[in-house]
């Protein structure tokens, strides 16, 4: 089977500066591991999301799987192995459900057609049911509902979660459109994220 | 969104708290501003045992990067092996189109109920005619193989 990666994508990945690259990956995936945790979608070791990441990268995932670093799209090699790292959360999460519900309703028929199979398959590895959506949804809102809670008077933490719900997740753009130093977002981050992690 | 008396958190219909929690998570994952060190120090105080865990990572790019070259190799034997192949047959083939032709009658002639006319292959490209030698040689040695059986 020939490789899927080129010889010169291979070499940058043997050469990359993983010191670097992979404290800021497993934060990623602990990120969201958190996230399907408290939506009580499944509970992965993020270590083992970072290690698929780079095997698909590689060419070398499961079954010969692969994931192409599109350099135009992703020049940064740690921002592409994150776009894997949330693509395999949210797969991740989908083969859960489909496990859970394939145990709840182990008798429920299968399409005989392949192809209908397969995009079914697809289907509800994706999308959630109309009960497990209102599940989430609540369950998102107790949790953002927590955190507003528990910043109080935390006034620049107050905006930067405004911020935050209102689309923006890039650091350098919650600063602009809040016009809070970028220092200040940084350490607003930091206070979101213990707040998070004490959340039982 | 807008502000109500209780707070922020008033949802506007486009609005779902999910994608929040979703854009939540992103900021939260990110660490542009921090250096790794910094990183891994909050890794460490969230209970990871990064120093095993980068080794086990750096265990998995190692063999990830064989396997890729490994993958790279057998994919070359495999090319040199069809184009080894390719070569063969060219080299078998290595007649004009008049002596291509002459083969072919030569294979059809001792079956009367099969024939061609010299037209009808002059208009054929020299890679169907190799093609139709080949197919022809291949029914004959069926049809030999089959004699041989019921003898």
């Amino acid at each position: 089977m020939e490789s899927s990666v080129s010889r010169e994508t291979r070499e940058e990945l043997e050469n990359a500066d993983w010191k670097e690259i992979w404290p800021r990956l497993l934060k990623c995936a602990s990120a969201k591991v958190w996230k399907s945790k408290h939506l009580r979608l499944g509970n992965h070791d993020p270590q083992d999301l970072v290690q698929d990441a780079v095997s698909l990268a590689f060419g070398a995932g499961e079954d010969g799987r692969f994931r192409r670093w599109n350099k135009e799209k992703y020049p940064d090699l740690t921002d592409f192995l994150m776009g894997v790292i949330s693509s395999l959360a949210y797969h991740e999460i989908g083969k859960d459900r489909k496990r859970k519900q394939e145990h709840l309703d182990p008798d429920v028929e299968k399409p005989v057609d392949p192809c209908y199979k397969e995009i079914m398959a697809n289907y509800t590895s994706i999308a959630p049911s109309p009960e497990e959506a209102v599940e989430q949804e609540e369950n998102s809102r107790l949790l953002i509902t927590k955190l507003e809670e528990i910043l109080g008077k935390d006034e620049e933490g107050q905006l930067v979660l405004l911020a935050i719900c209102g689309g923006k997740t890039k650091p350098q753009a919650i600063a602009e459109d809040t016009r809070i130093s970028i220092g200040h977002v940084y350490k607003a981050r930091e206070r979101i994220r213990k707040i998070l992690s004490s959340i039982p | 969104m807008q502000c109500n008396k209780k707070g922020w958190l008033v949802m506007s219909q486009k609005d779902s708290f999910l994608a929040m929690l979703d854009n939540l998570t992103e900021f939260a994952g990110g660490s542009e501003g921090q250096s790794a060190d910094e990183v891994m120090a909050e890794l460490r105080s969230e209970g990871f045992d990064v120093d095993d865990g980068f080794q086990e990572f750096m265990k998995t790019v190692g063999e990830c990067s064989a396997r890729s070259r490994r993958q790279d190799l057998e994919s070359a034997r495999e090319r040199r092996m069809q184009a080894e192949a390719k070569l063969k047959i060219t080299e078998r083939f290595k007649r004009t189109k008049e002596e291509l032709m002459a083969t072919i009658q030569a294979l059809l002639s001792p079956d009367p109920q099969l024939s061609v006319s010299w037209r009808d292959l002059e208009s054929k490209s020299e890679e169907d005619l190799i093609s139709l030698i080949e197919d022809l040689e291949t029914a004959r040695q069926i049809r030999t193989k089959e004699g041989s059986d019921e003898e």
